[in-house]
This record gives structure tokens, sequence and C-alpha cells, in this order.
């Protein structure tokens, strides 16, 4: 019995039992994909928080592989956030081609309770593994067109939302009364016509799938629709109106005709006579305003000599002459000119949707007549009137060009900075900008979290692929760098030795074009290098002649990795360790390498180092000296 | 003359040895620079222990 009841107390879980382990792991993790999102969904229990460490957040651990693994991990968020215990993480599909360069395969998953306070994690949970097809999001399939000779057409928008974009788009379609669909349209395009021969007038269902790379598709919704086949429309003569009916009266469908066209402007044709010659105007030209111009036109060509309206003489278009009597004569030249120009005008009509242009070219007015005259134009009565008359009486909204529009939007700015400029307090606030300066919070070197680095270096990677250093543009070599800034050179240990040695070559490259650099793509490289700004020409100039900084150079990328862990390794550090290689390989050469002494000059001693360079010798130098000193005081005072 | 000469040598030595810590102070600092101030500062070093030792008898 004893032995029974000592079986049974070992053998019987206790939750009390449970509560010794000091931060449970969570339970029951699930992982759900959402193909319309583009999501992966984690989800898990929490622990009854009972624990004697109980979690403060979770780390997940994930990975997108054939084999389980987890190389990555994140975490719910840090301690006391409002977030950092969630049960369930979301996977973007933007993050996953960030970390993995891809965002479909088999995802794997697994959660640990983190209690930071006192450093004590839980196992973690069992791997969850999901797949992740190739896959992307469905359409929806809504709009379509019958009102079409060839066929039926289906319009939607693109599927860009899932983990990948849709490559092809496949067109299905049935009977609604049958079961098998008949695949017809394969094509990359947001449209499809699927041809009237494919159908008859019956019920339809209609189906999209939107497909990757990999052929995994998608299915949309089914659109059911009551097909009926497109029969061409009436047509008129432009005296009589005459139907013309297709041979099978009963099965005809008369498609829904059109939307009606706006009221047609073309009310009134005027005829008004200008300078003896007629002129043609429409409704339209009296509403927008042409008639009024055409008016200004002519006033201002009779007191400027310039055919041209209030506006662009207001505008300075018109070099107005002085009031000489030499002038007058070239006046009346012009005039006859803008005369003849009229009468080459005379049988012009303005089109109808002349709405905005102010001086519309006469060339195209001229084609719109053509097609205006293939239609019989709808004459109404004729009225002669006086232009003026009509010009007076009708309010109209003059159409301002762009370009008038934004030259009046520079010439106030201007304005408003000349008056700013010329305002004393400038001073005030120029000090004011400085004393900001002065007081704004040093920057401090933001630390990323094993997370975002593993997103920058998948950034980086990303760049890098599609980058050839020997032909890249210094556009392209200071992305890249700007990429690598995000990071810091040394957490590139985190990316392949290929990757590693594309940005050695894209610095490298940066440095011999340092020419040809912007002063804030100069700020780039330097950032890099860890050196300051102008520090970047004295270092491609060092380049040339000097071997050790020219192999620094070529070297930092891959030294600075080495030297991930150490604090503020910078270029300075790789001459130095490049120095002392060479001193210890031929220690005569270093100290007796006097190539250029007679370029030397007490003045410029040092002037070709880099400040970093500089400071770092300093903490070198000064101590040596200093020891010296008391040294040799130490010996004189034992002496005496 | 010979005599002299080892004499001197061994002394030259010694001084030498005395300013060991200094010379290692030099030389990481001339390892350090570039330039011009690293080829200034290796041949101050060479010709001012050239000097300290030429002149060990006369500082005496």
């Amino acid at each position: 019995m004893l032995r029974l009841c000592l079986a049974l107390f070992l053998l019987i879980p206790t939750p009390v039992f449970a509560y010794h382990v000091p931060t449970q792991a969570p339970s029951n993790l699930t992982l759900t994909v959402d193909y319309e999102n583009g999501t992966v969904k984690a989800d898990w229990d929490a622990s009854d928080q009972m624990e004697d460490y109980p979690a403060e957040r979770y780390a997940i651990g994930f990975g997108l592989s054939d084999e389980v693994s987890l190389p990555y991990g994140i975490a719910t968020g840090n301690v006391g956030d409002s977030n950092a215990l969630n049960t369930e993480f979301t996977f973007t599909a933007s993050y996953l081609n960030a970390v993995f360069n891809e965002a479909h395969g088999l995802f794997h998953a697994a959660i640990r309770s983190d209690n930071d306070t006192n450093a004590s994690y839980s196992e973690w949970t069992p791997t969850v593994s999901i797949t992740i097809q190739n896959k992307p999001a469905s359409v929806t399939l809504s709009s379509y067109d019958m009102n079409r000779e060839d066929g039926i057409k289906f319009e939607w928008a693109a599927s860009t939302n899932g983990f990948v974009s849709a490559s092809t788009y496949k067109m299905y379609y049935k009977l609604s009364n049958a079961s098998e669909w008949t695949l017809e349209g394969q094509q990359s395009n947001t449209d499809y016509v699927l041809a009237w021969d494919n159908l008859t007038d019956d019920t339809y269902d209609f189906m999209l799938s939107a497909c990757g790379s990999e052929n995994d598709c998608n299915d949309s919704n089914t659109l059911t629709v009551d097909v009926v086949t497109y029969v061409a429309p009436t047509t008129t003569t432009s005296t009589t109106t005459t139907t013309t009916l297709p041979p099978k009266v009963e099965e005809v469908y008369v498609a829904p005709p059109p939307p009606p066209p706006p009221p047609t402007p073309e009310e009134i044709i005027v005829d008004v006579k200008v300078e003896g010659v007629d002129k043609t105007y429409t409704q339209a030209d009296v509403n927008d305003g042409t008639i009024e111009r055409d008016q200004e036109r002519i006033d201002n060509e009779k007191e400027y000599g310039c055919f041209m309206t209030n506006a662009q003489i207001e505008r300075g278009d018109c070099d107005i002459p002085e009031p000489i009597e030499e002038d007058i004569k070239d006046d009346i030249i012009k005039e006859e000119v803008v005369v003849e120009e009229i009468k080459e005008d005379v049988e012009v009509i303005i089109p109808e949707d002349d709405v905005d242009v102010l001086d519309p070219p006469k060339e195209e007015v001229f084609k719109d007549e053509v097609v205006e005259f293939e239609e019989p134009l709808i004459e109404f009565e004729i009225i002669e009137f006086d232009l003026e008359d009509i010009a007076s009486e009708i309010v109209v909204e003059i159409p301002v060009q762009d370009e008038i529009k934004e030259e009046i939007v520079d010439e106030k700015v201007e304005e408003d900075v000349q008056e700013v400029l010329d305002e004393p307090i400038q001073e005030i606030i120029e000090e004011d900008i400085d004393r900001e300066i002065l007081e704004a919070p040093i920057k401090e070197p933001v630390e990323l979290t094993e997370e975002e680095v593993a997103v920058e270096v998948a950034e980086v990677q990303e760049i890098v692929e599609d980058i050839v250093v020997e032909e890249a543009t210094v556009e392209e070599v200071v992305e890249v760098l700007e990429q690598v800034n995000d990071i810091g050179v040394q957490n590139l240990d985190q990316a392949t030795e290929e990757v590693q040695q594309v940005v050695q070559a894209v610095v490298e490259e940066a440095i011999a074009d340092v020419a040809e650099l912007t002063e804030e793509q100069v700020e780039v490289v330097a950032e890099v290098l860890q050196v300051e700004a102008e520090d970047v020409a004295i270092i491609a100039e060092s380049v040339k002649d000097d071997e050790v900084i020219a192999e620094a150079v070529e070297e930092y990328v891959a030294r600075a990795v080495e030297n991930t862990d150490v604090e503020n390794y910078t270029l300075a550090d790789v001459v130095t360790e490049i120095s002392y290689e060479s001193f210890i390989e031929n220690p005569i050469e270093t100290f007796v390498d006097f190539d250029d002494l007679g370029d030397i000059t007490i003045a410029n001693i040092g002037d070709d180092m880099t400040q970093d360079q500089k400071e770092k010798a300093q903490e070198v130098v000064v101590p040596v000296i200093l020891t010296r000193i008391a040294s040799m005081a130490a010996f004189i005072f034992r002496r005496s | 003359m010979f005599k002299q000469l080892g004499k001197w040598i061994v002394e030259a030595i010694k001084e030498t040895l005395n300013l060991s810590w200094t010379l290692v102070g030099l030389v990481i600092a001339t390892l350090t620079l570039t330039g011009s101030a690293q080829q200034v500062t290796g041949l101050a070093t060479i010709i001012t222990l050239g000097i300290w030792l030429l002149t060990i008898s006369f500082r005496k």
C-alpha cells in the first residue's frame, strides 16, 4: 500500500510542482497564414502567471527554410510595454521579405517566456511549422462591361496585398448550372475581354485566379452575370433616323443607350464681324469667355498694337512702345499683320470643348473643324448682334493657365522673401537658431536590436545584390553606404562575406570618386569610415601616396567586421594596426621611409592626418612625453 | 681605439636599455601617426637617439 501511494505520488503530476519552474513556457502555439493580407499570425496561450518569475514579455524564434531552424528572434516588446504580454504576433510579408529576401516557404516559430528582471527564461515551446505558398491575394471580380462588340470585359484591381504580387491572372467561366469551369484567359493585365464566341445569352459564373510565379493561385469571388450578347446599336443618318435591326429580331438585345452626353454648348452660333470679317462663335465661346478675350485682343491691338488679351498685356508679353511718332508706323504695320491673321481665321469655328485655352493654336483648331463637319451640324437660329453687348452682359470666368498661376505665385514668394530679408528681425531669428543648435542634444548613437540589425542587413544584402561596383553610379554607391550606415559597418558581420566584399569595394569606389561627391554624399562616406567629413578628402589624397592608408581603406570593412566588439572602431584604428604589422615585418623600413621629407615644412606637419588619427595619436604621444618627464624628475629628485 | 669603441658600444647599449620605455612609447607614437607627422617623428627619434648615444661621455 505504501509503495502504491509512493508510485501514485510520483506518477501524478500536481500543479504545485509545476510552479517550481521559475518561468513557465507558453502553450498552444498556432500559426495562421492570411494570404489576403500577406501575414502569418502566431498565437499562443500564456501561462497562468503563478510561477516564481512570470513572463514579462515573449521571445519569438522564427525561420523560413525547408529544415526546422529558428535563426531569427523577435520580442513582443520591452518589459513594461503595453504590448509586451500580447499572446499573438503578426509577421508581415514585407518583414519576411526584409529578413529572408522571400516570403514563402516553410515557416517555423517557437515562443519563450522571458522574465528579464530576474534573468529567468522559460524553455522554448515546441516548434510549429506552416507552409506559406507563393500565392498572391485574391482579387475581387465585380466590374464588367457587356456593351462592347468584342466581348464582355472584366476589370479588377491588381493583387498586391499578399505575400507576393500576382504575376498572371486566369479567367474561368461556366454556365451557372454547370459544374466544370472553363479556363479562357491567362495574362498579366488587370482587364480581360472574354469574346462573345464563348458565350450565349444565358446566366454565367465568372471567376478569376490570381497566380504567383510558381503557379500557386488564389481564386476570386464568383461573379454571376446574365449575359446578353452584344448587338450593334442603332445608326442614324444626318437627315433621318434609321434603326438597323439584325436579322434575328426576336433574339436582339439592344444595348442600353450610353449615358446622355452633357448638354451641348452649341445652342447658338454667332456671326460677328471683326475688322470687317465674319467670325463665327458658338454658345460655348460665349460661356467660356472666348468672345470676351477676342474683344480684348481687338481692343489691345488697337491700343497697343498687340493682338493679346488683357491678361497677356498685364503679364508684360506685349512690348508697349513709347508714344512717339516714329513708332506709330510700326504699330500700323503690326495692325495690318494682325488684321491679316484675323482674315485667315474667318472660317474658324472654335471647338466646343475649347474652355481653358487662351490662345488656341490655329492649326489645331482647323483640325477640329474638319472633325466637326463629319457629322451634320445642327444649326439653330442665327442671330446677328453686337459683340460688345454680349461681352458686357455675360459674366464669364476667365480661365487662367497654370503657367500664369505659377508665375504669379513665384512673384508673390519673391516679394515675400525680399520683405523678410529687409526686416531687421532677421538677426534675432538667426540668433535664436544658433542658440537652438547649440542647445540641441548631442545625437546618441542608436543601438539596434538584433532583429533590427537582421532587417537592416537584409536590406543591405538586397541592394548589394543588384549592384555592379565597377559600373555603379555615384548615387548607387552612396545608397549602399547609407544603408550600411543604418546598421554600422561593424554589424556587417551578420552579412555574408560576399556582401562585405561588395561593401568594401563600394567604400573604395567612394574614396576614389570623392571629387564627384556632393557635400551630403561625402558625409555619408565619412560616417562609414567614422571620420569627419573634411577628413574624407585627406584620406582620398593620402591613399595615392601612402601605402599604409591605402591598405587600411582596402581592409577597412573586413577589419571593422573582425572587431565587432571594439567600441568606436574607426579607420584610424585600422591604420594603426597596419602600421604595427608593417613595423613587425620590416622595422627599419618603417622608420627610414623618408621619401617626401623635402615637401614637409613645420607649418604643414600633420595636415595630412585625419582629425581622428590626430586624436588617437595624442592619446599615445602625450602620455609618453609625460611619463618621460615624470621619470626624469624622479631620477633628479633621487640624485639630489 | 677598439677598446674605447667597445666601451662606447657597451655604454650605448646600457643607455638604450635605460631608454627602453621611452623608446617603446615613441615607436608606438610613430606607428600611430601617419604621413608627414610619422616621418618627422621617426626621423626625430632616430636623430635624437643617435645624438644621445654619441654624447654619453660628454653628458657624464
